[in-house]
């Protein structure tokens, strides 16, 4: 009975078609309820979805074609993290197949980049970002690391991390550590969304200097930096997938609910700010599209600016629309029987990664 | 920086100046440690906890202390009964649950027979009777004079049949309080009468509903041929939607709610100190944060002085109207507005939120993802405050139709 929709960013035939069997593989594997059921148990499977995700090239869609993946682009991307979005999938997608893979598609060690991407691309290989607090000394031909991560989403499951850490003459490194790593501790937790994370937590763990990650960019700092902007746009663009089904939520809603003998829908009131919820969302699938073509730049600053932009613009698209699709359903926007409070909480989540509104509005303020 | 708000919150008058210090010396005399300590990590408190502190209360003859003296009140009047709800909440004692003693037992008091008084009053007052409230339905929220769960006559008895929805805590109930259509060939409003049905009767059957902060406060309860007597019915039949307007005219000292409020200022406060106080602010991020938490105190202040302001005009007899929705939106929202701040001043771990950490143990020490499930937990369920007992939406309404007419 669900019409097929079209995805705001699929331009070819080919992403759209990517766009409808992903939206099929959720229908069939991510149905609200049996989600919810799996979600809200003793011991919820966090990564159900990721092996058909592999099997049916969702993950490889996310990685270039030189690295034996489909198509790696930004559009590909967004296209794909707009259905995950309105999916409500809270499976590694963003974290491994988006930000990890950005950095391994640069790392210098090509035999091992390639065997890792692999390895992600076959959904064996569940790997993270770490940022913390952790700082990395040089002791011989071994790294010495210390400090701590206290949220490192999906690090409750995740098999592989790539740590952050600053060396004594601050600059920035990337490490390739396993977590079964002597002297890392982790300490899993539930998330809002009801995603896992847990904070990482390393006391003198040795590293031999081969796991000192080296990228193709002029320095990792670089690397890390794009490998996040790539993030922020996929972010976005799942955002953006929530935005669009609580809109469609909510509209029918107005349309169907009655009081007062009429339909909500009738009361301009309540008109008014459909019409702003819709706003929000035109302005998010606007500003994705232009950071889209801005990610094709070598433009550094400007694509970190416009990444900013669009966090801050997320976020607040996210809070406009999570909070009215609550409000306008009444009783039932609050209920844990309707997906829209689960949208509304994975949109929470959502503010809380790859940095807040505020921190980005700043770094907007002071972009070069 | 500055401590709460409350230094600002002096009352005009001595007598109402010592009621305050007579209350703040109460809770700390007699509100147990425990309770105390599970209220300021804001943990979810059990039906035992609250009828602890009720007891306490009732053993001082303070449980009930807006009712009448001869129903075994204090007649508190509205300022005294504002500072005491506020007080209380501050210095973190459980707030006094409102569905019997605040809601169905100034109706009895009002409308009820002498035998209704003898037999309903004593089981509030000793908190020993667990009261919850029939309003809302699947079809009749905010219309809420739509309702249909009917009760028809048979015998000396009314059959009801219907569904009633967002029952808070009919899940510990013995009894509840229920709006019932007893008459469909009027207007609705004139249909409608008030019951007092026994949850132990056969035929009601009470199912969860998890809410957004993925807890069970609230119901579902199916009504089906329940036999009520026709001496459960308070007032006249057709009369049930005056005493539902009576009713809640009484909650209009806690409608803003701003103890509770200030309260959550307190660890809003201290949350912004020690997020200032580690390293992961530069010096801009800092300012801002500074800012906004003004903002939220400002708009705090100022629910606090219409709540004061609206008050003392009611005690002097003006009736509550567009004044007690307004305080019912801006106590929302400015809930709202706290608790968003609470979650971006728990730092890094603001989004940490297991539901089962609010039943963990209050005595063991936490971990820091316990703590924000707390925090994460205040802010999902304020997001109810905006819909449920009259939504922001029918404020509004209200509020127009007094200024525009």
């Amino acid at each position: 009975m669900e019409a097929e929709r079209l995805n705001p960013f699929a331009r070819s035939d080919e992403q759209q078609m990517l766009a409808d069997n992903l939206r099929r593989l959720m229908r069939d594997t991510n149905d609200f309820t049996k989600r919810r059921d799996r979600l809200a148990s003793v011991c919820p499977d966090r990564l159900a979805l990721w092996p058909a995700m592999a099997e049916h090239g969702v993950i490889g869609a996310a990685i270039s074609e030189a690295l034996g993946g489909y198509a790696g682009d930004a559009r590909t991307i967004s296209v794909i993290l707009f259905e995950l979005g309105a999916a409500l999938a809270i499976e590694p997608y963003l974290a491994t197949a988006v930000i990890v893979a950005r950095l391994l598609q640069s790392w210098n060690d090509r035999a091992r980049a390639r065997a890792a991407i692999a390895q992600v691309i076959a959904g064996e290989l569940v790997c993270v970002l770490v940022q913390g607090n952790v700082r990395a000394t040089r002791r011989g031909d071994q790294y010495v690391l210390s400090g701590d991560a206290p949220l490192v989403r999906h690090g409750e499951i995740a098999q592989q991390f790539i740590v952050t850490a600053r060396t004594p003459g601050d600059s920035l490194d990337c490490f390739w550590v396993s977590t079964d790593q002597l002297h890392l501790t982790r300490e899993p937790f539930r998330l809002i969304d009801a995603a896992g994370a847990a904070r990482i937590h390393l006391s003198d763990a040795v590293l031999p200097a081969t796991c000192r990650m080296q990228f193709d960019q002029a320095s990792t700092e670089c690397a890390v930096r794009e490998a996040l902007q790539w993030g922020i746009l996929g972010l976005a663009a799942e955002a953006s997938g929530i935005v669009h089904a609580l809109n469609r939520e909510t509209f029918a809603y107005l349309n169907t609910r009655k009081q007062f003998g009429t339909v909500l829908g009738s009361f301009q009131a309540l008109q008014h700010r459909a019409a702003d919820m819709w706003i929000a969302a035109e302005e998010l699938t606007a500003l994705i599209e232009l950071a889209i073509d801005t990610l094709q730049t070598d433009d550094t600053d400007s694509r970190d600016a416009v990444s900013s932009a669009l966090k801050v613009l997320a976020d607040k698209a996210s809070r406009r629309v999570g909070n009215e699709a609550v409000q306008l359903h009444g009783g039932m926007g609050v209920s844990d029987e309707l997906i829209v409070s689960h949208y509304f909480r994975r949109l929470a989540a959502m503010r809380n990664e790859l940095g807040t509104e505020e921190f980005h509005r700043l770094r907007f303020a002071a972009r070069p | 920086m500055r401590a709460g708000l409350e230094s600002f919150l002096t009352e005009e008058s001595a007598e109402l100046r010592e009621w305050r210090e007579d209350v703040r010396r109460f809770v700390h005399g007699n509100l147990p440690t425990e309770l105390a300590h599970k209220v300021a990590l804001g943990l979810e408190l059990h039906k035992e906890d609250y009828v602890r502190w009720q007891q306490i209360l009732y053993a001082k003859g303070w449980f009930a202390g807006s009712w009448p003296k001869r129903f075994g009140g204090q007649d508190w009047g509205l300022e005294k009964q504002l500072i005491f709800t506020q007080q209380s909440a501050i210095d973190h004692a459980p707030m006094v649950i409102p569905y019997g003693v605040s809601m169905v037992g100034p109706v009895i008091c009002a409308y009820g027979t002498v035998e209704q008084q003898r037999e309903h009053l004593p089981g509030i007052l000793s908190s020993d009777v667990w009261w919850c409230q029939g309003y809302s339905e699947p079809g009749s929220g905010s219309d809420l004079a739509s309702l249909t769960t009917t009760a028809v006559l048979d015998g000396d008895q009314y059959r009801v049949n219907g569904t009633k929805m967002w029952t808070t805590e009919a899940h510990w109930a013995d009894k509840m309080h229920c709006l019932v259509r007893t008459n469909r060939d009027t207007k609705p409003q004139q249909g409608i009468s008030f019951l007092l049905i026994d949850m132990k009767t056969p035929g009601i059957t009470v199912t969860p509903i998890v809410t957004i902060d993925g807890i069970h406060h609230t119901n579902q309860v199916f009504l089906d041929n329940v036999m009520v007597p026709m001496g459960n019915r308070v007032g006249a039949e057709g009369q049930g939607w005056e005493i539902a307007k009576f009713l809640l005219g009484n909650e209009r000292t806690s409608i803003a709610d701003t103890g509770p409020k200030l309260r959550l200022l307190a660890k809003v406060q201290s949350q912004l100190k020690q997020l200032l106080a580690s390293e992961h602010m530069s010096d801009a991020q800092q300012t801002m944060a500074r800012a906004r938490l003004a903002d939220a105190e400002i708009q705090l202040l100022t629910l606090c002085a219409l709540e004061r302001r609206y008050v003392k005009k009611w005690a002097e007899g003006n009736k509550p109207g567009a004044d007690a929705s307004l305080l019912k939106i801006r106590g929302t929202e400015v809930l709202q507005l706290l608790t968003e701040l609470a979650v971006e001043f728990e730092g890094p771990l603001a989004t940490a939120h297991d539901p089962a950490d609010l039943y963990r143990n209050a005595q063991a020490p936490c971990n820091a993802a316990q703590h924000a499930s707390t925090i994460a937990h205040e802010y999902l369920y304020s997001r109810c405050w905006s819909i449920f007992g009259g939504t922001n939406e029918i404020q509004r309404n209200i509020i127009a139709k007094q200024i525009l007419s």
